[in-house]
């Protein structure tokens, strides 16, 4: 026996991670970073194994050799990596549809809480907007495959490793692949759900060879992208006064106050720092243990992350565990068996701070002096304190166990080419909420008798507990066939799937608490008690074909379909079937093209397919009844029921048709791929409220399937790989999404004019006044068609200007339009870079969006609030006409709240969404550690942005004036490394 | 399943209860009431007449209905949609109840509620937009459902049908036992028959109606004119109530209407206009005008009708154990002095609960709202009849009850029936302040061009108060730094949404609009 060592390397250099097993035994390893591997205990005439994934494995008989140096050859083309698919694997080369697969580092690098943040940008046709910083707020990011295609929920289906599971609150160290399935042909083996896209992830497995062992830890400071600039002291006394005289009140600081304010003798609040923190730690572990024998294979991990948000309440912790093990039970069968746990503390303030910080007067102290009470609360002028609804309201909790398991049976049935499994998963969780509210104590100043009065934010200390249970079984039998009969190759598959959801919900409150010191339901008062609870079932079952054929390797022909059904709808429109075909033809197979060297593959590929939609509101086939506001009757509290409306017997799927052209190329020996997608999809029978029944109906109408709409656009995706000398290697990925929608249909009365009909129009469409800058003088006023009804006698200069469409000389309801463009996105786009250097490995990953509108209302002072610096500095007055915003008011008027383009804003971005440096410690150092690799990191999420749209993050929800309420996004710097054994 | 189930058909029933008004605002979100006001920043009606304002540009009234911005596409005090949905609900549950299985008294009483409340639905539909279609049955979807509007006069005779036929069923208020209070009864839909048929000018009918209520004698008027507001359910004068309970449901009365330094923190939404002080008697019965009347203007606050004390708190009114300090420009509820202060320098008593706790929070005030008292049936019986008959001594009878409850002297004798219509409106004015009358009432009388268009009313800045005499320094001012008031006729009803005529021909728009 002897010690064997050597280099694994591919065309580019050293690869790390591949695997080198004695044939037949247990004996295995791993190459490090540089490609090098030792291996013990090598019997002479032992056979080598090598290998990796997307390259072709090699064998290499020993002998008397110590040294083996090899290099792989990338498998077919370098397009051979084996995807994640619908129920099953599928080598990218062979691939009929549009898919995007992201795997590998890119899945970690530059850590995020949910990993859907990590996302954007870096696979095409998605659409991922993160609309709050909200630690754990990943529900309200906007996740879209390809844009909208419906009117209601658009968003994926996200399954992981094939059950229906959240993403976001995985562990990234522990995924494998992330597939994001786009069109028909890949998609609508997922039938009813498909229709708004699949999202398919893939937790790591084992691989046999000694145990292989990574630790990771990062530690991050976290801060608010982008903070409203508010006023200060001087300003806002001096323009407060200024709206006050505009509506003709008297103004509220003194001329001594305002210079006093101004030259900073009397002091001024910047509430944004009293109550968010400059900065807040966030940490991430993770270990991972993974390898195997030649029977038994075994990953496990384990996660933590503990973040903070941007006050004291604010935090999310999350543990994860998890061990996939596969067993080879005999030779025809293999036995898997996945657990994994999570456990999740969400916590926040029980009132959120941010109404009462945007209202906040800078003129307001933050505390009062030491004298009345130490560490006691100003208010913020208006009506409470931002420091006390951020850390003293009480808290609002959310915890989370979580258990997933699944169990796998694979048996490789004795006729040539046919296998079955059968897999069970069971996921089971609890969620608990506890919302706490208490008062505190802050104090208004009364100058006239020179004290400061205490008031209670509120009087009645209350708690609500809620407890849920959701239970998910799904059960699947798969039958596989794949047979080659000499350049034919034939595949099939045959799954049954059936899925069972419950859950089961109890809520409770009290209130009339004695004192907050105990935060249990048992001390509250027994008057105003309540509980509730409510349960909810859903039961699908689906039979699912697919079939595959190609010729020589260059006809690829694809076929599935499925059979599905589910409880939601009547039992007649229960069952619906989706069909896709897809076709590829690998071009640079064909004689014409092999000497072209240049091009290594070359594909085009076409599909056609229906999948459907029941992201709809159960049940509305039944004729039910819910429980609605009651009535006190003689002092106690009745319920109330009232039937859900009119039932509709005939409502069913929402049908997409979806078409998709493609191309796929490898150029200049794989250092350029790219692929480019078409795709146009046509969604049929959505569900929509019944739009031409008048009122005096009076009942809720059901949602009947009508609507039409249409979904288009193309997705072009370029990776460039190179070498520069021998130490630098770069990639450079950039990709562009384009989807547009358009209503073709839907149910509108038949007399609505054009310019606001629904038809023909994008979703999110808004309709408002079109304006044509401010009023500048009072002849302008005078002349202008009337727009305040009153002949503009309530107008004034510094006002908004609407345009008279229908040239009636009076702007009304009938001057309002469709205007700009819709809020979602039409184009987004990103660029990833990564580079090598020696020791020193980069990247980074920019995302923008383009063609869509924001919408933000800016006001001014309303009810004594204080305003954003730009609205007021830059508004309307004298010696400033050619101003960006209307004059200025305490309470905006009517005229100038209008919906109009006025308000309306580019929303245009880029984004430096991720950041990473690495530097790999030369191994030398490390062996005589017994540590294989050790790298350090210092990495970056949210670092730059780049809009026109200044005010705010331009990912924030677009409404009116209240879109400045949500938690600013969060950027963030880590700093962390990771160890292999 | 649902209808043969006396606790699940009750449960309909509650839940219909929600479609009868609620003039209180703040109810929130878990308190979910139909009607465009849901919000309920719009509730108290009165805030867009000449006796109140309120002062927030994001409010209903200073944003759309003072200036006149009421259109077929924006009206904020629009009900079609909301009506029509409770006249479904009331057909729904009449239609299922035919076949129901259930006790022949308990179906016979619900029926009579359910009745009760479509009856409200219909006067409603005429007050606001006069001719309305009448949809006795629940429509299939397969039926012609582009119905055309029937008269006023058929609606009302319609709403005289079913509030008869409740009557006839409903238990008296002598046999509804304290467990039951907040359901209709016998003499509920009398007062609201006789209130209908007010509007509906058949006036021998509605004194009539409101002559059984006062007969009954189940009703009497409450002693303390300004406990009666802050009652939480049950008193004697009221005789139809919504009731609350602060946890399941509530109001944000309190919150929003309370002066600033006794937590509001929405700003005191409804201010008395100086108009509306003014025009309080003295408590010698005579105008504040008449030489005779003894008003010190110097000390304009006493010797008033007791019911202006406890409708408005003015500077000194004890109120929640201290005294109001409204002194301009610095005391504490001084009035503009920021967004949350006074435009008028006074602020509301009336309603307000003393009782609750300091800062009590949206959805947590509980005094119920009593959409119909004694005192309003007294007044809608001497209209009815100095309008049918003349100013009898029953007329007489009626309004002096009123005004005696209050500590007015009797109304001079020998008045001719103008002069007496006069007094009623003086009296429906001072004695139903702020309960949505006022609103509806120049509305019906056809006074609102007159009172209302082109006004900018007035407010008081007390600048200064002798300790000793208790004489004021006084500046009256006009609030014009929010919209003037513009009224048109038209508005005497509002138009039928647009989007109601766009989806069917067959119905016609008010005039005007």
């Amino acid at each position: 026996q002897t010690t064997l060592q050597g280099i694994v390397s591919d065309s580019q250099g050293p690869l790390p991670g591949a695997n080198v097993i004695v044939k037949g035994t247990a004996n295995g390893t791993q190459t490090d970073f540089d490609g090098k591997f030792i291996l013990n205990n090598v019997d002479q005439g032992a056979t080598l194994i090598f290998s990796y994934i997307g390259f072709k494995s090699q064998e290499v008989e020993v002998g008397s050799q110590a040294n083996i140096n090899i290099t792989l050859l990338e498998d077919s083309e370098s397009l051979d990596e084996v995807i994640v698919v619908g129920y099953g694997t599928q080598k990218k080369s062979d691939l009929t549809g549009a898919v995007s697969v992201l795997k590998g580092k890119a899945v970690t690098v530059a850590p995020t809480p949910n990993l859907t943040q990590n996302l954007s940008g870096k696979l095409t046709g998605v659409i991922s907007r993160q609309v709050s910083g909200n630690p754990a707020g990943d529900n309200n990011n906007e996740f879209l495959i390809r844009g909208q295609s419906t009117f209601g929920n658009n968003s994926a289906l996200v399954l992981v490793d094939g059950i229906e599971r959240s993403i976001d609150r995985l562990d990234p160290n522990a995924i494998e692949s992330i597939t994001i399935l786009k069109d028909a042909a890949s998609a609508a083996i997922y039938g009813a759900r498909a229709a708004n896209g699949v999202v398919l992830v893939t937790t790591k497995r084992g691989a046999s060879g000694a145990p292989s062992v990574s630790f990771n830890s990062s530690i991050g400071f976290q801060s608010a992208t982008n903070v409203p600039e508010m006023l200060d002291a001087g300003q806002f006394a001096e323009f407060f006064n200024e709206a006050r005289v505009n509506v003709g009140d008297d103004p509220l600081f003194t001329d001594e106050q305002v210079r006093q304010y101004q030259d900073g003798t009397l002091p001024s609040t910047n509430w944004w720092d009293e109550v968010i923190r400059k900065s807040s730690p966030i940490q991430q572990y993770g270990l991972t243990v993974s390898g195997g024998g030649e029977k038994v294979k075994y990953f496990t991990s384990l996660g933590m992350l503990d973040q903070e948000g941007l006050y004291e309440t604010s935090s999310f912790k999350r543990y994860n565990v998890r061990a996939n093990i596969d067993v080879e039970l005999t030779n025809r069968f293999k036995f898997s068996i996945d657990l994994a746990g999570r456990k999740e503390n969400i916590s926040d303030s029980s009132n959120s701070p941010f109404n009462a910080l945007l209202n906040a007067q800078p003129t307001s102290p933050a505390y009062v002096p030491d004298s009345i009470e130490p560490g006691g609360l100003g208010y913020n002028g208006v009506n409470i304190s931002p420091i006390g609804e951020a850390i003293r309201s009480g808290y609002n909790r959310t915890d989370w166990a979580v258990f997933q398991g699944n169990l796998k049976l694979d048996y490789d049935i004795p006729v040539n080419g046919l296998s079955a499994s059968f897999k069970y998963s069971y996921d089971h969780s609890f969620r608990t909420t506890k919302n706490f509210e208490r008062p505190y104590t802050f104090y208004v100043f009364d100058p006239v008798n020179d004290i400061y009065n205490p008031f209670p934010s509120i009087t009645n200390i209350k708690l609500e507990e809620g407890y849920r249970k959701p239970i998910r079984q799904t059960t699947q039998f798969f039958l596989r066939y794949n047979k080659d009969f000499g350049k034919h190759k034939i595949g099939g598959l045959f799954v049954y799937e059936q899925v069972d959801f419950k859950r089961n919900e109890i809520e409770a409150g009290r209130q009339g608490f004695i004192s907050p010191a105990l935060d249990q339901l048992l001390a509250g008062g027994a008057e105003g008690q309540t509980s509730n609870g409510s349960a909810f079932e859903e039961a699908r079952q689906g039979y699912i074909g697919r079939f595959t054929y190609s010729y020589a390797d260059k006809y690829l022909f694809q076929a599935n379909i499925r059979h599905d059904g589910s409880n939601i709808f009547p039992k007649e429109g229960r069952w619906g079937t989706f069909p896709a075909f897809s076709a590829a033809w690998k071009i640079s197979e064909e004689n014409f093209l092999k000497d072209i060297n240049f091009i290594q593959s070359l594909k085009i590929r076409a599909s056609w397919g229906q999948f459907g939609n029941d992201r709809v509101s159960s049940f509305q086939y039944l004729s039910a009844y819910e429980f609605r506001q009651g009535s006190v009757i003689g002092g106690a509290y009745n319920p109330g029921i009232r039937d859900t409306g009119v039932p509709n017997p005939n409502i069913t799927w929402e049908t997409a048709t979806d078409k998709n052209l493609g191309i796929d190329f490898s150029l200049f020996t794989g250092k350029l791929t790219g692929e480019f997608n078409v795709f146009n999809k046509r969604t049929e029978d959505i569900l929509r409220p019944v739009g031409d029944v008048p009122d005096t109906f009076g009942g809720s109408l059901p949602d009947t399937n009508q609507a039409i709409t249409e979904n288009k656009g193309y997705e072009f995706a370029l990776n460039y790989k190179s070498k520069i000398g021998e130490d630098f290697s770069f990639t450079i990925s950039p990709n562009i999404t384009k989807a547009t929608n358009e209503v073709i249909f839907q149910a509108e009365p038949e007399d609505v004019p054009d310019r606001i009909r629904r038809t023909g129009r994008p979703f999110n469409q808004i309709y408002g006044y079109t304006d044509a800058g401010l009023f500048k003088t009072q002849e302008e006023i005078n002349n202008w068609p009337d727009q305040d009804g009153q002949g503009n006698a309530s107008l004034n200069t510094g006002d908004i200007k609407y345009v008279d469409l229908n040239n009636d000389d009076v702007i009304d309801g009938e001057d309002i339009s469709q205007i700009g463009k819709s809020t979602i996105p039409e184009i987004i786009f990103g660029l990833n870079l990564s580079m090598n250097y020696k020791d020193f490995d980069f990247s980074a990953s920019f995302q923008g969006a383009t063609g869509f509108n924001s919408y933000a209302e800016l006001g001014a002072f309303n009810l004594g609030s204080n305003a954003i610096e730009e609205r007021v500095v830059n508004a309307f007055r004298e010696g400033n006409e050619n101003a960006a915003f209307p004059r200025t008011y305490f309470n905006d008027p009517p005229n100038n709240t209008k919906t109009s383009t006025f308000w309306m804003i580019d929303g245009s971005y880029v984004k430096l969404r991720n950041v990473e440096l690495g530097y790999t410690l030369p191994k030398i150092v490390l062996n005589k550690l017994g540590i294989s690799t050790c790298r350090f990191f210092v990495s970056g999420n949210n670092l730059l942005t780049f809009s026109k749209y200044d005010f705010f993050d331009p990912e924030r929800p677009s409404q009116g004036n209240n879109n400045v309420l949500y938690y600013p996004q969060l950027s963030r710097i880590n700093f962390g490394f990771n160890v292999n054994f | 399943a649902v209808y043969n189930d006396e606790g699940y058909v009750e449960a309909t029933l509650f839940r219909l209860y929600n479609y009868m008004p609620i003039g209180f605002p703040g109810r929130g979100q878990s308190n979910q009431q139909p009607g465009r006001d849901s919000n309920g920043f719009t509730s108290i009606l009165d805030n867009n007449t000449d006796i109140a304002l309120t002062k927030s540009g994001w409010i209903e009234s200073w944003r759309h209905i003072r200036p006149g911005n009421i259109t077929p596409t924006n009206n904020p005090l629009d009900n079609w949609k909301e009506c029509y949905e409770g006249i479904y609900l009331a057909n729904l549950i009449l239609s299922n109840l035919v076949e129901a299985d259930l006790d022949a008294n308990f179906k016979t009483r619900i029926i009579a509620e359910v009745n009760f409340v479509k009856a409200f639905q219909y006067f409603d539909l005429a007050r606001r937009y006069g001719d309305a279609p009448i949809i006795r049955e629940i429509q299939s979807l397969e039926e012609d459902l582009l119905v055309s509007r029937d008269p006023v006069s058929e609606v009302y005779t319609y709403v005289d049908e079913l509030f008869t036929a409740a009557a006839t069923d409903l238990p008296s208020k002598a046999n509804l036992p304290d467990s039951e209070v907040g359901r209709a009864t016998k003499e509920a839909a009398w007062a609201f028959n006789g209130r209908a048929q007010l509007f509906a000018k058949n006036y021998a009918r509605s004194a009539e109606l409101s002559k059984m209520v006062m007969d009954s004698g189940n009703h009497t008027l409450a002693v303390d004119y300004e406990a009666l507001f802050q009652s939480h359910g049950g008193d004697s004068e009221a005789i139809f109530e919504v009731l609350f309970d602060g946890v399941n449901k509530g109001h944000g009365m309190d919150r929003i209407m309370l002066p600033f330094s006794y937590r509001s923190d929405w700003g005191a939404q409804c201010n008395p206009t100086q108009e509306f002080v003014d025009s309080y008697e003295m408590t010698n019965g005579l105008s504040i005008s008449d030489a005779a009347s003894g008003y010190d203007p110097l000390r304009p606050y006493e010797n008033r009708d007791s019911r202006f004390h406890a409708t408005v708190l003015y500077q000194g009114a004890e109120f929640i154990g201290r005294p109001m300090d409204v002194i301009f420009p610095d005391g504490i509820d001084a009035p503009l002095r920021t967004g949350l202060h006074s435009i008028t320098g006074y602020y509301i008593r009336k309603f307000m609960d003393q009782s609750a706790p300091f800062g009590v929070n949206f959805g947590e005030s509980k005094q119920s709202w009593m959409e119909m008292r004694l005192a309003e049936v007294l007044l809608n019986y001497a209209e009815a009849q100095n309008e049918a008959v003349g100013p009898d001594a029953s007329v007489y009878n009626a309004i002096n009850q009123v005004r005696n409850r209050a500590g007015q002297p009797d109304l001079a004798a020998g008045l001719s029936q103008s002069e007496m219509f006069d007094k009623i409106v003086h009296e429906r004015k001072i004695e139903l302040a702020l309960e949505g009358h006022r609103f509806w009432d120049l509305k019906r009388w056809n006074m609102g061009v007159e009172i209302l268009n082109d006004k900018i009313f007035t407010g008081m800045k007390v600048l200064s108060v002798d300790d000793v005499s208790g004489e004021m320094e006084l500046e009256r001012f006009p609030v014009d730094n929010r919209p003037t008031t513009v009224y048109f006729e038209r508005f005497n009803l509002f138009p039928i949404p647009q989007s109601e005529i766009e989806k069917n021909p067959n119905l016609t728009q008010n005039p005007g609009y």
